[in-house]
């Protein structure tokens, strides 16, 4: 199947369709409402995006999306791989109510509030090449050799927030606390992984040290599941024409379920040991195979939220041309430092476009697109994150940014 | 409205492009141990009848008791009828009162046990069925009593029965049944000289609450009683003469179902047979033929030994009250006198036996003293024991097992099985699989490179050391698909033991085996 602009467009209305609108994460340029004093702003954004080190948009859609990995994908994989290559998906959404006329804290006049709700989904990997290769090509090729998987992590995390937060008046500056809905957490972190397959494969010798932590496991991280809890905070401060925002800097507690392993260990598996063959059954099989895994015990987890950071020069809009550029970085998501650089060209009073040459994050180097609008009490942008990505096949992610603000 | 039908057409559209329409696949090519286990003679043979010797040799030993007479042979109760009627014997019409018996009837009946004479019997179950007819103008009410009867509670048994009022035309009727479970009955008839008899007393009137009623010479009482079914539980008398033939009949004989081929050379086998007569009666039993059949090779061996066609005196028990101390009569057979290896070696999978029996074969002598607890009457303990000593050659053991795969389950698409093998005992065995098609016939098979050596044996036959041995089987995506399409598959054991004597098993031998798997599968998720 082809990849397609209209696919993935189709395929991130369908995330947006199922998990509400977006939130502006502010890894691009922000356009800035005129200084209108109205009595509300509503604030929608949405952020999804995909991508890989080394794998393509041809693999990589078949892995969300389903259908068969061949092996033409599966070596164009292996030949783009490095030491540690990186893979990851991200869909978050907010949507936020500001009221323009009312405070607070009366002692804080130039203060007014806004309540928002948000979900943050994520599920990362980074792997080495021995572990990409086994888990794509099977462990065969290592027979007499050792495959070294660890230096490796997945995670995958979703969760929601409800945020009541003071945003200045002249939206500079901002505060949000939040408490955090855990729908889930499963984070397996191997940081040594050694498997030697003997020749003929009559035993396999392993060499673990690794973390597992899952949350509940019965529940596949339907929304609002309150599988954790926690608190988060926001902060965003514009200075000097630069806007540092921090977004869910906290904590979620596990207890429902969960379950924690941190173990090192080395076992040679010469196969499930079963006591008699002939009356062996499909239940003592899958007791014993599990005795082989790391042992898991039910205990709580606390985690720290994968919480963003972003740097962003902040957008002029009566300049005709301005420079554009931002950082982002995302804690405990595989994530790697984000730059952008580009810039921004004022069409008319209403619109502008902004073009921009980006790498990290789950991607190496591509191109970003983005139109603004901005009419009367209304302001609206869409940007590709990945142009590349998204028109050949061959990219390496895409991802799409749409935000919409409205003031009444 | 156009809105509407917008935001609904592009809300289907989106949904539609949402759902993931097929899982994420990919293959793999793994090469890997899949089980290990080591199997001693404990995991080959059932605990229950395994024997471990002081030499640490092993036998095979297997009890089993059985009970060859029915209950039937010895005493059968029949269902007996019995029937009455009353008159009224007056010329001109008569008031009867309430309350006041119009007729009371005592009645013997005998049991038609042909030459055997009870004088007690205790009943475990059993009805008396009734059917009373009454012409009488009002309600009548009707005691039944068994005289010289007791239930547990030294009670005789009594049971009334209401008779709803009647007419010449139109009689009021009452039908039931009573249960004598429990009850114990003395046989000798009122008098206490008879044998399989019993009193009973039937008593009538008008129910003391009603009215007397006119009754003339034209009315009367027709009353119909049954006992059926009854199964006592002991009985003491004579138990008369009787007979019991049997066969020949032949049964199905599982223990070497398993078995399609080959032959087995037993060392030596031994029965130990008991029979116990728990009859208070002298009993006689004759085996007249035992006959082993293999009807896989059509061979059939009569079992040769000086019991066969003689028959077995067993003398009466001796009732001591709380227990009973069996007459008995034991047979062996073994190697020397009798052919009972070559009836085992057959590999029978058909057993055929003719019997006979006979109690009290001179007839009355116990003067009428003879007992019978109907829970256990003659009973038969076989004890088998065959030393783990044998030559086994080509024998080919046979299961059919279920893979629990198919088409949509089955990941694997073609594999290069391996079993590694470390054999301590003193045989080789090949293992070949064969596949089956839709109608569970046999159309392919997998090929096999090798087989289980055999442990090396020093020259008393005795394993010196293991051997280890590799036996590989391919299944190349063509034979998957066949077991797709139908995953139970025959696997055939075939055993040869490495010697022309006789090879001894011990307690310490074992058998080593890993499955290793090289193989393409698929992972798939959704």
């Amino acid at each position: 199947m082809k990849s397609s602009p209209l696919q993935f467009l189709i395929g991130s209305l369908c995330l947006l369709q199922l998990s509400g609108f977006g939130q502006n994460t502010a890894d691009s340029t922000e356009i800035i409402p005129g200084n209108k004093v109205l009595g509300t702003r509503i604030e929608l954004s949405t952020d999804i995006n995909y991508g890989s080190t080394n794998l393509t948009n041809k693999f990589i859609e078949k892995l969300l999306f389903g259908g068969r990995i061949n092996d033409e994908m599966k070596d164009e994989g292996i030949g783009n791989i490095n030491k540690k290559s990186r893979f990851g998906v991200e869909l978050n959404y907010d949507i936020k109510y500001v009221n323009l006329t009312d405070t607070l804290f009366q002692k804080l006049p130039d203060y007014n509030y806004y309540v928002g709700f948000g979900s943050y989904s994520n599920v990362s990997a980074a792997y080495s090449k021995d572990l990409f290769s086994t888990a794509f090509y099977g462990n065969k090729q290592f027979e007499n050799q050792t495959a070294e998987l660890g230096n490796s992590s997945f995670i995958s995390t979703k969760f929601e927030k409800i945020t009541i937060g003071l945003i200045s008046k002249d939206n500079k500056t901002s505060y949000g606390v939040s408490l955090i809905i855990g729908d889930r957490l499963n984070s397996l972190n191997f940081k040594k992984a050694n498997m030697f397959t003997h020749t003929d494969g009559t035993k396999i010798d392993m060499d673990y040290e690794g973390t597992i932590q899952l949350s509940d496991n019965e529940n596949p991280g339907t929304f609002m599941s309150f599988t954790g809890a926690g608190l988060g905070l926001d902060y965003s401060k514009e200075l000097y024409n630069h806007r540092l925002t921090v977004t869910n800097f906290g904590f979620s507690i596990w207890s429902k379920n969960s379950r924690y392993s941190s173990t090192e260990k080395q076992y040679e598996f010469e196969g499930v040991e079963i006591d008699n063959i002939l009356k062996v059954t499909g239940e003592e099989l899958r007791e014993n195979a599990l005795e082989l895994l790391p042992e898991l015990e039910d205990k709580p987890i606390v985690s720290l939220l994968p919480t963003i950071f972003t740097i962003n020069r902040v957008m002029n809009d009566s300049v005709e041309w301005q420079p554009t550029y931002g950082v982002r970085y995302k804690l405990l998501s595989n994530y790697l430092p984000y730059a952008n650089a580009g810039v921004i060209y004022k069409v008319n009073q209403h619109f502008w476009v902004r073009g921009a040459a980006a790498y990290g994050g789950y991607a190496g180097l591509r191109a970003e697109l983005g139109i603004y609008a901005n009419y009367k009490h209304f302001n609206a942008g869409v940007e590709s994150l990945n142009v590349t990505g998204m028109f050949m096949e061959n990219g390496n992610g895409n991802g799409l940014q749409l935000f919409f603000n409205a003031t009444f | 409205m156009r809105k509407k039908i917008l935001f609904f057409l592009l809300s289907t559209f989106l949904l539609a492009n949402c759902k993931r329409k097929e899982d994420t696949t990919w293959d793999i090519d793994a090469l890997a141990p899949v089980v290990h286990t080591t199997l001693t003679i404990d995991n080959l043979v059932e605990d229950s009848i395994l024997s471990i010797n002081s030499d640490n040799t092993v036998d095979l030993d297997y009890r089993f008791s059985f009970s060859p007479l029915e209950n039937g042979f010895l005493l059968d109760m029949p269902d007996t009828v019995l029937q009455t009627g009353f008159g009224f014997p007056f010329i001109n019409p008569v008031a009867i009162s309430p309350g006041v018996p119009f007729w009371t009837d005592p009645t013997e009946s005998e049991f038609d046990l042909g030459d055997a004479k009870l004088n007690y019997m205790e009943v475990a179950s059993g009805e008396l069925e009734y059917r009373i007819e009454s012409e009488i103008g009002e309600e009548t009410v009707f005691t039944y009593t068994i005289s010289r009867s007791k239930d547990a509670n030294g009670n005789p048994f009594t049971q009334t029965v209401s008779v709803p009022a009647g007419s010449r035309a139109n009689p009021g009727v009452a039908i039931g049944s009573f249960t004598f479970d429990g009850y114990s009955f003395d046989l000798t008839g009122s008098a206490g000289n008879k044998f399989n008899t019993f009193s009973t007393v039937i008593s009538g009137m008008v129910d003391a609450s009603k009215s007397p009623v006119t009754v003339t010479n034209q009315d009367s009482v027709r009353i119909e009683n049954k006992l059926i079914s009854l199964e006592p539980s002991y009985v003491r008398g004579y138990l008369g003469q009787s007979s019991f033939s049997e066969g020949p009949t032949t049964n199905d004989f599982q223990v070497f179902e398993q078995i399609i081929g080959g032959t087995i050379d037993l060392d030596s086998v031994n029965i130990y047979t008991e029979i116990k007569n728990y009859a208070g009666a002298e009993a006689q039993v004759k085996l007249n033929q035992i006959i082993s059949t293999n009807t896989r090779t059509g061979n059939n061996v009569p079992l040769s030994h000086s019991s066969i066609g003689s028959f077995v005196n067993l003398n009466r028990a001796i009732d001591n009250g709380n227990s009973i101390s069996p007459g008995r009569s034991i047979i062996n057979y073994t190697k020397a006198n009798s052919n009972i290896d070559l009836v085992i070696e057959n590999l029978s999978d058909e057993i055929t036996t003719q019997l006979e029996a006979k109690i009290n074969p001179l007839g009355n002598v116990s003067s009428g003293n003879d007992f019978l607890y109907f829970d256990k009457v003659i009973e038969a303990d076989f004890h088998i024991n065959v030393p783990l000593k044998f030559i086994a050659n080509d024998l080919r053991l046979r299961q059919e097992i279920d893979l629990n795969v198919n088409e949509n389950n089955n990941l694997v698409n073609n594999a290069l099985l391996s079993i590694y093998a470390e054999n301590g005992f003193p045989f080789d065995a090949k293992v070949l699989v064969y596949l089956l098609d839709e109608n569970d016939v046999i159309t392919d098979s997998i090929a096999v490179t090798g087989l289980i050596s055999s442990a090396t044996t020093d020259i008393d036959n005795k394993v010196t050391g293991p051997v280890n041995s590799v036996v590989e089987y391919a299944i190349p995506a063509e034979k998957m698909a066949i077991i797709n399409r139908n995953p139970n598959v025959i696997v055939d054991v075939i055993f040869n033991t490495n010697s022309t004597t006789q090879t001894t098993i011990y307690k310490d031998y074992y058998l080593k085996l890993k499955l290793v798997t090289d193989m393409n599968l698929d992972i798939n998720y959704r």
